[in-house]
């Protein structure tokens, strides 16, 4: 079938061509060993970029997307291997909601304090009250 | 003032070495002294300083947040309102990420709840993430 080229393929899936390199480098665009990275490519490579921008919408991680397309690539065993990634990714999105729901508890506490205060204290006392968690190792 | 080597405030306010010289790279703390042997030292200040640092991640402040402040806090005149507003910036930012979450969160839980069959083709998930693969399927099926 073969019609675009990287470029064309990017601005089809409104995208920059890095990211279609990157899709290439990490196996999630079947690029065979005849056809360079610059293409051609064709719908159904059009239609693979456009799932995995709406795993991403979905908050799926590269490495979750890479599992799920080694799925769509071997279909006969599929079922229960999706829907138990899409159960572990929903945790994780709840984890994450739970932990928010937490900070947005601290911090609003520290803005309120610190309006009815009228001092910076309750935020450098929020701030300064150290928490051992394994979040604390994070750095970015 | 005692002064500690970087594995042990590592240790101490409970992160890796590699962050804290990340920071000191970020200029989120100022370069410390040496020893003789070149080692970095950290005095309480500096510990503090990191504390606070980490405190703010553990919150969800970026670094660029982080450094501002820091700013804040060193500048003579700064200000309880200017602090005040930049963490409630963030608090709007962490409400808006929440949202966003739950959203998605209810979709991929509707999803989960459509999917009653174990044959790919007909799952609610493979059909809304728009797999390429599913007119295939169906019609080798």
């Amino acid at each position: 079938m073969g019609c675009f080229n990287v470029t064309e393929l990017a601005h089809e899936a409104h995208c920059s061509t890095a990211l279609i390199r990157e899709y290439i480098n990490r196996g999630f665009l079947p690029v065979d060993d005849q056809v360079s990275s610059m293409g051609p490519f064709d719908e159904e490579d059009l239609a693979r970029i456009e799932f995995i921008h709406r795993c991403r919408s979905l908050e799926f991680e590269f490495e979750e997307i890479q599992v799920l397309i080694s799925i769509i690539d071997r279909p006969p065993e599929v079922g229960l291997d999706f829907e138990t990634l899409v159960s572990r990714h929903l945790e994780k999105i709840h984890d994450q909601v739970v932990h928010l729901s937490e900070v947005e508890t601290v911090l609003h506490e520290m803005v309120s304090l610190a309006q009815s205060s009228g001092t910076v204290q309750p935020l450098l006392d929020a701030l300064n009250k150290v928490q051992q968690s394994p979040r604390s190792d994070r750095r970015l | 003032m005692s002064k500690h080597h970087i594995g042990t405030v590592a240790a101490m306010v409970g992160c890796r070495a590699d962050t804290i010289r990340y920071y000191e790279k970020q200029h989120l703390i100022p370069n410390p002294q040496r020893s003789s042997g070149g080692q970095r030292l950290y005095d309480e200040t500096a510990i503090d300083r990191l504390r606070f640092i980490l405190r703010g991640r553990e919150l969800g402040f970026s670094l660029n947040q982080i450094h501002r402040m820091l700013a804040i806090l060193e500048k003579e005149d700064g200000s309880a309102i200017e602090l005040r507003e930049l963490t409630a910036e963030h608090l709007n930012d962490v409400r808006q990420q929440i949202e966003s979450l739950r959203a998605k969160e209810q979709e991929l839980d509707r999803l989960l709840s459509a999917c009653e069959s174990e044959d790919l083709a007909e799952c609610p998930i493979v059909r809304a993430l728009g797999l390429p693969v599913v007119e295939e399927i169906r019609s080798a099926s």
